[in-house]
């Protein structure tokens, strides 16, 4: 009795595999499963059996029954193209189907130009650094000659840390406004001559617009030697654009007011969008891009650098709108909204 | 601030040749950043003076009626109007096509094009003020502009007719930071003689004022520091009236509302020279005296603006002999403001050190254009010159006005003249270009320095109203010399430098090639998130604020504390994707904070080191059964970094009891993974999902990750593989099943689990699993028996030590 259920079963898996239009299916199951069909008899049958081994067969009967639908679902899925997941013609083959549905990972846009400008201003012999996001007023403000009274930082809304008798510090904590906090880190730590650049997030204790918000990303860049001058600065800040945008982008220096460089520049781009006439994103045809000058002697002397014997530049490049401006996306708060909408795009 | 071209034009002749554009561009890539500048003549194209001669119903609306006007030479038109105070005969504003108009005064300006309104063809459009950007005296509710002019100028453009031929300029306030000389029409126009080589015309002022004999005020200056000049006049016979269209003109296009002649002469000095002044009614000043004091703690004064300011030591009071009159720098007391009754004032042009009325001015919230001046170090020279142009202009507008006595100027400002020497080679090496002396001496000069050529180097003299701070260096002449030189004019040129290779930080390169790892083999999205995070979203995740670093003045309370780990932004990254996916993986590497140290000093000249600020790599994966995803994912990402780990099972209140284990390396715990506790998932709104999330140190990552280029060699003899199939006690667990059976012998390769069944056929309390077991002897070829005898103890070990049953 037990082998002739197991038995059965072997059958339909063989016979399952030969069939070929859903007419047969009927045929089949009216095989074994119709009113004189094999299984329904074999458990007719089962009335014959001794009284103790009949829960035992039923119950392999029942097993066998479940085992046996379950393949008639699979075979009849299998010739159901829609239900066919797996693409296993009964009949013919057909190519031209779409290939089955694959999700790759992306990277955020923000990492995938970073990647770019940091190959960039490798190939220019600068170091890429990285340093800490909440900083000191040390270094945040004061080596950057921006003392206490100085109204630069409150050009700056600086986000404060709350110290007590728990969380200790003499030196006052922020979260760092801009990353040239990481100039005179850089360099105690590596002297002169030097060419790096840090990038990395910043904070302002801002209300949230589309194009502002609390938390953004610069790329600062130092470059110190002998003999630097305003026409080696250009120079490169020129190399560099051409080699981001790349393409040969205009530019234009003008005033600028940063403590911690002198002469202060802005340095302008040629709008990329209306190519210099004016629109509405550039209003006289030009885009602020990169703050930049000569390092003040301060500054260097806060590094342990005799001014001197060295000078050189530094320059800030607005990243976050610099990645809006390549993909032209056009709300900064997207960047940190997690939405995969957004970030599958990339 | 706001600057107009024909107020400039009274001290510097501007190039004819250059229209607004290009003067915009000028100031902004020499002088100051102009944001946005208005050129009325331009604005107002196509604009003219119409009268209306005959007014009709429009016969499809109640509301709109149809005007002929007379447009002088271009005869007579029809337009269809809405305005509520159309008069037969009123000289009106007609926008006729092609002019620049802004709808009800709103939204951006559009080019007017000929339309039909309602079925009437309607030849241009009767313009409101607010339309076509005129002055507040011309809006009228719902109403069009009644110009008030005479029948000569129909047919003028309104900018002709109405005078209207300015341009101003917006100009960064930023940009002014550091130049407070720059805060008035005079500093820039300064700038532009120098910049186009014309005449700067110098204000010049007599002290022949009309006088009338009698004392002065007395005045006393009690902190010297805080006031190092004031300067005060006392003028009688004033009569207070409505200011002249001029200066009215003046003030409304430079933003500030016209009150009288005597607050608007204050006003517009201050446009002109920088110099805040202030009047007050004399008669309202007991005593005959003001003292400048430091205010007591606590004491109350009522400003201009009618607020009681509750004051502290820092303020810096102007007092007359009984009371506070003016709160120095920032604003004037209610208490002696200039009425309609005004017979006398007294007017004050003094000089505030700088950080004490910024400090005022930001506590109290309370920034005007006084404060915003003094704030940037004004010139103590220049209220004396502002002190004589306010009472020339009183003159001039109450001419029966007499000075009482004398300008009293109580001043302590220092002296002395500021003298830097300028090293030629030095200028030439830091702008990268040889500019001529005798050009370095002139563009000094326009400037107002005083040069010395004494050959290698230029004596230079700063002139006070650059001495406050602005130019204290070499550095900041060379800026001067090479601005107005123009720094389009310098020849770009690459520097010369060594060529070595550079230092690379092998942790940033290390942290780019697993996120390109994750992304691109492990197929996840890569997420930044937000370093603050709100208190309500630490209570979510059960925790407590004291292991959060607070921000002291986190303006949104959403923004309070610094995560201290990745969990939450990701969390609530799940739920907000969780509407539009049903399965995904985030990753994110960010940096935590913690209270505890970290690795970076916090001055070079201290002990202190920063709070902890580590790299954590946090993964978050969303879907039905993904534990053993995200497992499989972290054992890859742990095999890329080559880091020798150990795992282990433990408690987290993140995650539910068991769905949770430790990664160890070196001993040390470099992250962990879990299935995300249901109770806190409810607390981020997600109910159908599970969600499995992993966070990993990143820096310990680094620090255990290996570099090394290894190879071992390919297999020289075949593997074996067995199977077996055993029921499983729930309560074993397989870490220390597979842990035992690989210590049985050295040949034992991997143990690899290939089937695992639970269910109705199964004896309760176990599972059914099934493994290979690969077996590889590096020196030899394997034979059966030598395998079998293995086998056999594997099996006694599992059934003897582990009570499974094999099957």
């Amino acid at each position: 009795m037990e082998n002739l259920f197991k038995q059965i079963k072997e059958k339909v898996e063989k016979e399952l595999k030969e069939i070929n239009i859903s007419d047969d299916f009927e045929k089949l199951e009216k095989k074994y499963f119709g009113r004189k069909g094999e299984f329904t008899l074999a458990i007719k049958n089962l009335k014959d059996l001794a009284e103790e081994k009949r829960p035992v067969i039923g119950k392999l009967a029942n097993d066998v029954k479940k085992e046996i639908e379950e393949l008639f679902e699979n075979a009849k899925s299998k010739l159901n193209p829609v239900a066919n997941k797996a693409k296993e013609f009964l009949f013919g083959f057909d190519p031209t189907l779409q290939g089955d549905k694959k999700e790759l990972g992306h990277l955020h846009p923000c990492t995938i130009v970073l990647n770019d400008v940091v190959d960039v201003m490798n190939s220019m012999g600068f170091m890429v650094l990285d340093g800490p996001e909440l900083e000191s007023e040390y270094y945040n403000f004061e080596s950057l000659n921006i003392p206490k009274t100085h109204p630069a930082r409150e050009m700056q809304d600086t986000y404060f840390i709350k110290t007590d008798k728990n969380f200790k510090y003499k030196e006052k904590l922020v979260l760092r406004t801009q990353t040239s906090a990481l100039q005179v880190r850089t360099i105690e730590q590596f002297g002169a001559p030097l060419r790096a650049i840090f990038p990395g997030r910043c904070f302002r204790n801002e209300a949230t617009d589309a194009s502002h918000d609390n938390t953004f990303y610069q790329i600062e860049g130092l470059m110190i030697d002998r003999n630097i001058s305003i026409a080696n600065l250009v120079s490169i800040m020129n190399s560099i654009l051409n080699q981001i945008f790349k393409r040969d982008v205009k530019t234009r220096l003008r005033p600028g007011y940063f403590p911690f460089v002198e002469p202060g520049f802005e340095l302008d781009i040629n709008c990329l969008i209306c190519g210099g006439k004016g629109c509405s994103v550039c209003g006289d045809g030009w885009l602020e891009l990169m703050p930049c000058g000569l390092v003040h002697p301060k500054v260097l002397e806060y590094g342990g650098l005799d001014p001197k014997e060295w000078n050189g530049f530094a320059f800030g490049i607005g990243f976050t709108r610099l990645v809006m401006m390549l993909y032209g996306i056009n709300d900064i708060r997207l960047l940190q909204s997690g939405d995969l909408r957004f970030i599958k795009q990339f | 601030m706001l600057i107009s071209k024909k107020l400039l034009e009274n001290y510097v002749e501007l190039p004819k040749e250059l229209d607004a554009q290009e003067l915009s561009e000028k100031i902004s890539t020499s002088i100051v950043e102009v944001d946005n500048f208005f050129d009325q003549e331009k604005e107002l194209e196509n604009i003219i003076a119409a009268k209306i001669t005959e007014i009709n119903n429009h016969p499809n609306a109640d509301k709109l009626k149809i005007c002929q006007v007379d447009a002088g030479n271009r005869g007579i038109l029809k337009i269809v109007c809405g305005g509520n105070n159309l008069s037969k005969g009123m000289i009106v504003a007609l926008a006729l096509p092609g002019a620049k108009v802004k709808w009800h005064g709103e939204g951006e300006p559009v080019i007017l094009e000929k339309a039909k309104i309602r079925g009437i063809e309607s030849d241009g459009m009767i313009c409101a003020a607010e339309e076509i950007g005129l002055s507040d005296s011309y809006k009228i509710p719902g109403g069009i502009a009644d110009l008030k002019l005479d029948d000569s100028s129909i047919g003028k453009n309104i900018s002709t007719a109405l005078h209207l031929n300015d341009v101003v300029f917006e100009i960064d306030n930023k940009s002014l930071t550091n130049r407070p000389d720059l805060w008035c029409h005079y500093g820039i126009a300064r700038e532009l003689s120098a910049l186009f080589g014309t005449r700067f015309k110098n204000l010049k002022f007599s002290d022949k004022f009309k006088k009338t004999k009698g004392e002065g005020f007395n005045i006393e200056i009690l902190d010297k520091n805080a006031c190092p000049r004031y300067l005060g006049v006392l003028i009688e016979n004033v009569e207070i009236l409505e200011s002249p269209q001029w200066i009215k003109s003046y003030l409304e296009k430079l933003g500030i509302r016209s009150i009288n002649n005597i607050v608007d002469i204050t006003n517009f000095v201050m446009l002109e020279l920088g110099q805040p002044l202030h009047a007050f009614d004399s008669s309202n000043v007991s005593g005959n005296k003001i003292i400048i004091r430091k205010a007591k703690k606590g004491e109350k004064f009522k400003t201009l603006d009618s607020q009681t300011r509750i004051l502290t030591e820092e303020d810096l009071l102007i007092c007359d002999g009984e009371k506070p009159v003016g709160l120095a720098g920032v604003m004037g007391g209610e208490n002696s403001e200039i009425k309609e009754s005004t017979k006398s004032i007294f007017i004050e042009s003094a000089n505030f050190e700088a950080s004490g009325i910024r400090k005022t001015s930001m506590r109290l919230g309370l920034r005007t254009d006084a404060s915003v001046r003094f704030e940037k170090s004004l010139d103590p020279e220049l209220a004396n010159l502002a002190m004589h142009r306010a009472i020339e202009l009183v003159e001039q507008l109450c001419v029966k006005s007499r000075v009482v006595g004398e300008i009293v100027d109580k001043d302590f400002s220092s002296k002395e003249k500021l003298v830097i020497n300028l090293d030629l080679k030095f200028t030439n090496e830091k702008i990268g270009q040889e500019i001529p002396t005798v050009k370095i001496i002139e563009i000094l000069k326009s400037l107002g320095f005083v040069v010395k050529n004494k050959k290698s180097y230029l004596e230079v003299t700063v002139p006070s109203y650059r001495a406050t701070g602005d130019i204290k260096i070499q550095e900041d002449l060379v800026e001067e010399i090479a601005r107005i030189y123009g720094y389009k004019n310098i020849k770009v040129q690459e520097p010369i430098v060594s060529l070595k290779p550079i230092y690379r930080d092998k942790s940033l390169q290390l942290e780019r090639n697993l996120k390109n790892f994750i992304a691109k083999n492990l197929n996840y999205c890569e997420v930044y998130n937000y370093s603050m995070i709100s208190e309500d979203e630490i209570a979510s995740v059960f925790a407590k604020t004291e292991d959060y670093i607070e921000i002291e003045n986190a303006v949104s309370k959403n923004l309070k504390y610094l995560r201290n780990s990745l969990s939450i932004s990701l969390l609530k990254n799940a739920y907000s994707n969780l509407r539009f996916y049903k399965e995904f993986k985030i990753f994110e590497i960010g940096r935590i904070f913690k209270k505890e140290q970290g690795e970076y000093k916090a001055n070079k000249n201290s002990k202190e080191i920063l709070p902890m600020q580590d790299k954590f790599l946090g993964l978050i994966v969303c879907g039905k059964n993904k534990f053993f995803d995200l497992k499989g994912d972290i054992e890859l990402i742990l095999k890329f970094l080559k880091i020798d780990f150990e795992e282990v099972t433990g408690d987290n209140n993140l995650f539910e009891e068991n769905k949770y284990l430790e990664y160890y390396s070196n001993g040390e715990l470099i992250g962990f993974f879990g299935s995300v506790k249901k109770q806190i998932l409810n607390n981020f709104d997600i109910d159908k999902s599970e969600i499995v999330f992993g966070e990993f140190n990143f820096n310990k990552l680094y620090k255990y990750f290996k570099d090394k280029k290894e190879y071992s060699e390919i297999p020289k003899f075949p593997k074996m593989t067995q199977d077996i199939s055993m029921l499983m006690d729930y309560s074993s667990n397989w870490k220390n099943i597979e842990k035992r059976i690989k210590s049985i012998s050295s040949i034992i390769e991997e143990l690899e689990i290939f089937d695992i069944y639970e269910g109705e056929k199964i004896e309760s309390g176990y599972r059914s699993i099934a493994f290979h077991v690969t077996f590889y002897d590096n020196t030899k070829t394997l034979v059966s028996e030598e395998v079998e005898k293995i086998m056999n103890e594997i099996r006694r070990v599992l059934v003897s030590e582990f009570k499974a049953k094999i099957r």
